[in-house]
């Protein structure tokens, strides 16, 4: 009994009815309706998981993670209501920007067949471009690491040209490719391709030298020395890039998708904020968002999978 | 003609001191099927002794031959353990072996390369963690798949780097009696030749049939002593002789004078 009590009262909990409470004042006159109702299901849902996690979830650490988080999204949303529909605070001439999240909760639920139709096709220019910048800066990774005099020197370029932000070759990449399509696989492409290729170097010159020394004494050489040997050894390091060259790719997903496409959550966000509609652009954002969170967790998990071998 | 052979080796290295000479006129020779080591306090040169037979470092003068033919990078009929890292950590312990073996006998198929893999992993009392990752082992369960390794690519030199250097007293002295039961359990014809480098004293005498005691940098022969207690050899016996105390005296003098060289060391070659 004393358990159940101690799980129960919890800060996030106390977040949740306040979340609901709050919905009783009374609106400011504001631009766009609010649908108090979605934020309510929504955070009645939130709270279901998190009852859920409350009691299911043995693990402390684990548990803490799901309270933790959903209490921030419970403080979130607080913040966001409050903000906009009961206290005005961007003022009447801004409203049109800020919408409420009942109203983009309700664009949300309008548009979910449309949705599911951009998810797909943005994972799939994503991991299009993704793949092949993986295909192709990892194996050059473990070329220009493992030869020190040219990697020395590529190391340079590659530190100037992964400056440049991917944007600034859009126009080029349409002229020179021949599809629209490719050109914005080819911004995906520019996106990743550095950190991938950045850390898979560092992560050969930083392979301990009595492993490679190991290795020699086996008389392994030539290709058994790079993909069996080398590639595990940096391979630590090379997730990191591959991180790193993931988020960039969904941060240039909006201007990927700029370039002619007629679907996807980049082209949604573009298409709605051009239109002054920042509700439906809203709803896009944090759309992109969980898909980012998914697909992070997803690679977190293969992460530790191919890495189960480390400490 | 002896096994191995080593003519007036120098190895110098370049060090933000200048030059750092590791060996200097080094010269010996090993029989087949011997067991020797070579003493010396760390950074003496010991370890590029050995990395010179292992054909991983190249020696500014002089050279190793090998059944009369010089060492000119690493081969097959050499196994190596070394202190750390022998493993590839990204290798379960069987798959290391098997990749051992494949890369001594390229013909042999995956099936037979896996089944040797086991019996070596038994011999070195391993079985019920072939598939376990060399983290998940203790120092010197890891030590034990490296020597399983070793043995399993069927070479005829094994050249041992401060293999139980990591590894607490008690480990230690059972890894000693399973490498020498390992090692006498091959047929005096199949027997394989051993360089083993230590520092610890007691180790050297316990498993060597020759000593051989490099002083100081530079790392020169300071003095080599042959071992002539029997075989099979049980160290609480062999600890109680005379014959015993007198060379490990022998050899602590000449360790822990730090002025250790030729000179110093001649009154003392036998």
């Amino acid at each position: 009994m004393k358990r159940i009590l101690k799980r129960l009262f919890i800060v996030p909990n106390a977040l949740f009815i306040a979340l609901l409470l709050i919905q009783l004042l009374p609106d400011k006159a504001y631009r766009i309706e609010d649908r108090p109702v979605y934020t309510a299901a929504l955070a009645i849902a939130l709270e279901l998981i998190l009852l859920a996690a409350s009691f299911l979830v043995k693990q402390d650490r684990i548990r803490h993670i799901f309270t933790d988080v959903l209490g921030l999204i419970f403080v979130f949303l607080i913040f966001w209501v409050l903000a906009t529909i009961k206290f005005d605070l961007p003022g009447s001439a801004k409203q049109a920007v800020f919408p409420p999240p009942g109203a983009v909760l309700e664009k949300f639920t309008l548009d979910l067949s449309q949705t599911l139709v951009n998810i797909r096709d943005s994972l799939a220019l994503i991991f299009h471009g993704y793949l092949l910048a993986a295909a192709a800066a990892i194996p050059l990774g473990l070329f220009l690491g493992w030869n020190m005099r040219i990697g020395a020197a590529a190391g340079y370029i590659s530190k100037f040209l992964s400056s440049i932000s991917p944007i600034v070759y859009i126009p080029y990449a349409i002229v020179l490719l021949p599809t629209f399509r490719a050109a914005s696989v080819f911004v995906i492409v520019a996106a990743s391709f550095w950190p991938i290729l950045a850390s898979t170097m560092s992560g050969v010159l930083n392979v301990e030298k009595r492993i490679i020394d190991s290795a020699k004494t086996l008389c392994v050489g030539g290709f058994t020395m790079l993909f069996r040997i080398i590639l595990p050894a940096a391979l630590p390091q090379i997730f990191i890039g591959c991180n790193q060259g993931l988020s960039v790719s969904f941060i240039l997903l909006v201007s990927a998708e700029m370039i002619g496409a007629r679907s996807g959550l980049g082209y949604y966000v573009n298409n709605y904020a051009n239109f002054g509609n920042y509700t439906s652009a809203l709803a896009g954002v944090i759309t992109i968002g969980i898909v980012v969170t998914v697909i992070t967790f997803l690679f977190n998990l293969l992460q530790r999978f191919l890495l189960r071998w480390k400490q | 003609m002896s096994k191995i052979e080593i003519k007036n080796l120098y190895a110098e290295y370049a060090d933000k001191d200048g030059k750092f000479q590791a060996l200097k006129d080094v010269s010996f020779s090993v029989r087949a099927g011997e067991f020797v080591s070579v003493i010396g306090s760390s950074g003496c040169g010991n370890s590029t002794l050995l990395g010179v037979l292992q054909g991983i470092i190249s020696p500014s003068s002089g050279s190793a031959f090998i059944d009369g033919r010089p060492v000119t990078g690493p081969g097959t009929n050499r196994a190596a353990v070394f202190q750390h890292y022998s493993l590839f950590p990204w290798m379960t312990v069987r798959k290391n072996i098997a990749f051992g073996i494949k890369q001594a006998k390229k013909s042999l198929p995956r099936n037979a390369r896996y089944a040797a893999a086991q019996v070596f992993l038994t011999r070195v009392g391993l079985s019920g963690s072939e598939h376990k990752y060399p983290f998940q082992l203790s120092g010197g369960m890891q030590q034990r798949a490296a020597i399983a390794r070793a043995l399993a690519m069927d070479t005829d030199i094994l050249l041992m780097d401060e293999p139980f250097g990591a590894i607490d007293a008690k480990n230690r002295s059972n890894m000693q009696k399973l490498l020498l039961s390992l090692w006498e359990g091959d047929g005096p014809s199949k027997k394989k030749t051993v360089v083993f480098v230590t520092h610890d004293i007691d180790e050297a005498i316990f498993l060597s049939d020759r000593i051989i005691m490099l002083s100081n940098s530079p790392g020169q022969i300071a003095a080599e002593f042959d071992v002539y207690f029997p075989r099979p050899r049980i160290h609480s016996t062999i600890r109680e002789t005379g014959e015993y105390i007198n060379l490990r005296n022998k050899l602590m003098t000449l360790f822990y004078d730090e002025n250790t060289g030729v000179a110093a060391a001649e009154e003392y070659t036998i």
